[in-house]
């Protein structure tokens, strides 16, 4: 029963990639140049995620707050580190776009950074997605208002899945001005701004 | 046989020669060497059944021991996509056991299918042919549906080459497997439809597989062990960075 069941669902797996790849093809965003970037980003402060992955700060807030009042305050943080991680599995996927058009169409130099670039924001994305589903978890059974267990700490998420996420975001930011100077493009503070 | 049945049971055989054509031409044994090896024993296997289709003994045993050498070509391509569209995770520890642990749960549902399903094949060596063969099918579709999925989460390049093999393969196993389903639950009522589906979406797939590497694509340079944009070289590039934005 339970291996015609994994069977039948093998099957409609594969039907369903064919349908949701012939999807995706159709609606995809069109060939992504450069001028398709900067507008399509949503700017992250990185020094404000990096505050909140400080085990420091962390620490004060523990001692200076009430056992009630931290766990209420770490569940702000939670969901703000949320939209951050969202925000850059967002920015990630804007540039991977881009980069995977300049490492087909661009020159040998462009080529290079392009693939520099996809590596670190695919790393992004999947440093992304770790970090929610953990962060989602979180929410969901409301690990932070359990008493009998300690509240979660925020500054374990500094690494997941053997990737630094703020470390590799910095990375990709790099990345992505040099290929923006690489291919001539003028709005350079502006990508930096919305990055 | 008539004129459609024929150029439909053998069509796909200068496809496949075509295939190998563009893939001569176009140097492709060089990034991937078992999918170059996989069409060159399509075609030598084509032509080796079409020359002796009128042999009722030969042409069976010619058929299985190529279905056989197909699969096992079949595993090594699969490896041969997976190392190549996955190599920006190599670095991490948990991503190369994946490819292995994919082929082992194939093998466990496909022998725990057959002992659940028969096959009704009496000879030992064509019921492990089979086996292999409906292993290998549940792997592509597998290693179909795990691309997917990362070029919806991750924006893998689907006009990769690598891609399209594992589209062609995928969309063939999906078909395969579900006509072979299909084939234990009516009998041989159906026979001859479902054989000639599996063969029309494998025509397609070659199909797909002559479109992708008939396009022009740049061949990626192999990439160093080491991550891109060291810690040097980062410095070096923040400091040209600050240098750009200043007036």
């Amino acid at each position: 029963m339970m291996v015609t069941i994994l069977w039948n669902l093998m099957i409609t797996a594969g039907f369903m990639s064919c349908v949701v790849i012939a999807a995706w093809i159709w609606f995809h965003f069109p060939d992504r140049t450069a001028e398709d970037v900067v507008d399509f980003l949503l700017p992250v402060d990185l020094e404000k995620a990096e505050s909140l992955l400080d085990a420091n700060i962390e620490t004060h807030l523990r001692c200076d707050l009430s056992r009630k009042d931290f766990r209420r305050m770490q569940r702000k943080r939670i969901h703000l580190y949320v939209a951050f991680v969202q925000r850059m599995a967002h920015n990630a996927a804007v540039l991977i776009d881009w980069a995977n058009r300049e490492a087909e169409v661009g020159d040998e130099q462009a080529a290079l950074l392009a693939r520099d670039l996809q590596q670190l924001a695919v790393e992004v994305r999947l440093y992304s997605l770790l970090t929610t589903i953990k962060l989602r978890l979180w929410l969901l059974i409301r690990l932070d208002s359990w008493q009998v267990l300690p509240a979660p700490s925020l500054y374990e998420l500094r690494e997941v899945g053997g990737i630094f996420g703020l470390e590799s975001y910095d990375r990709l930011k790099t990345a992505a001005s040099f290929l923006f100077l690489e291919m001539g493009q003028r709005n350079f503070d502006e990508l930096l701004q919305n990055l | 046989m008539n004129l459609l049945n024929f150029i439909l049971w053998w069509g796909e055989l200068p496809l496949q020669a075509a295939l190998l054509w563009v893939l001569i031409r176009k140097q492709s044994f060089r990034t991937f060497p078992w999918f170059f090896a996989y069409t060159l024993f399509a075609v030598i296997a084509g032509i080796s059944r079409f020359s002796v289709r009128n042999h009722h003994s030969i042409y069976s045993s010619v058929y299985w021991s190529t279905q056989a050498v197909g699969s096992l070509l079949g595993i090594a391509v699969m490896y041969e996509v997976f190392r190549n569209v996955f190599r920006n995770f190599s670095r991490l520890w948990w991503f190369p056991p994946i490819f292995p642990l994919a082929v082992l749960l194939s093998l466990g549902l496909t022998i725990s299918r057959s002992l659940s399903v028969p096959s009704g094949l009496q000879s030992g060596g064509a019921a492990w042919i089979v086996g292999a063969e409906l292993g290998l099918r549940l792997l592509q579709v597998a290693m179909f549906a795990l691309l997917v999925t990362m070029v919806l989460l991750f924006g893998l390049r689907w006009r990769q080459q690598a891609f399209g093999i594992c589209a062609g393969y995928g969309l063939h196993a999906t078909v395969a497997l579900f006509t072979t389903s299909k084939f234990y639950e009516f009998g041989t009522k159906f026979k001859f439809l479902w054989g000639l589906v599996s063969i029309i979406t494998y025509s397609i797939a070659v199909l797909i597989w002559l479109w992708y590497f008939s396009v022009p694509s740049k061949t990626e340079p192999p990439r160093a062990e080491q991550p891109p944009l060291s810690a040097q070289e980062m410095g070096r590039y923040k400091e040209i960075v600050r240098r750009v934005r200043r007036p």
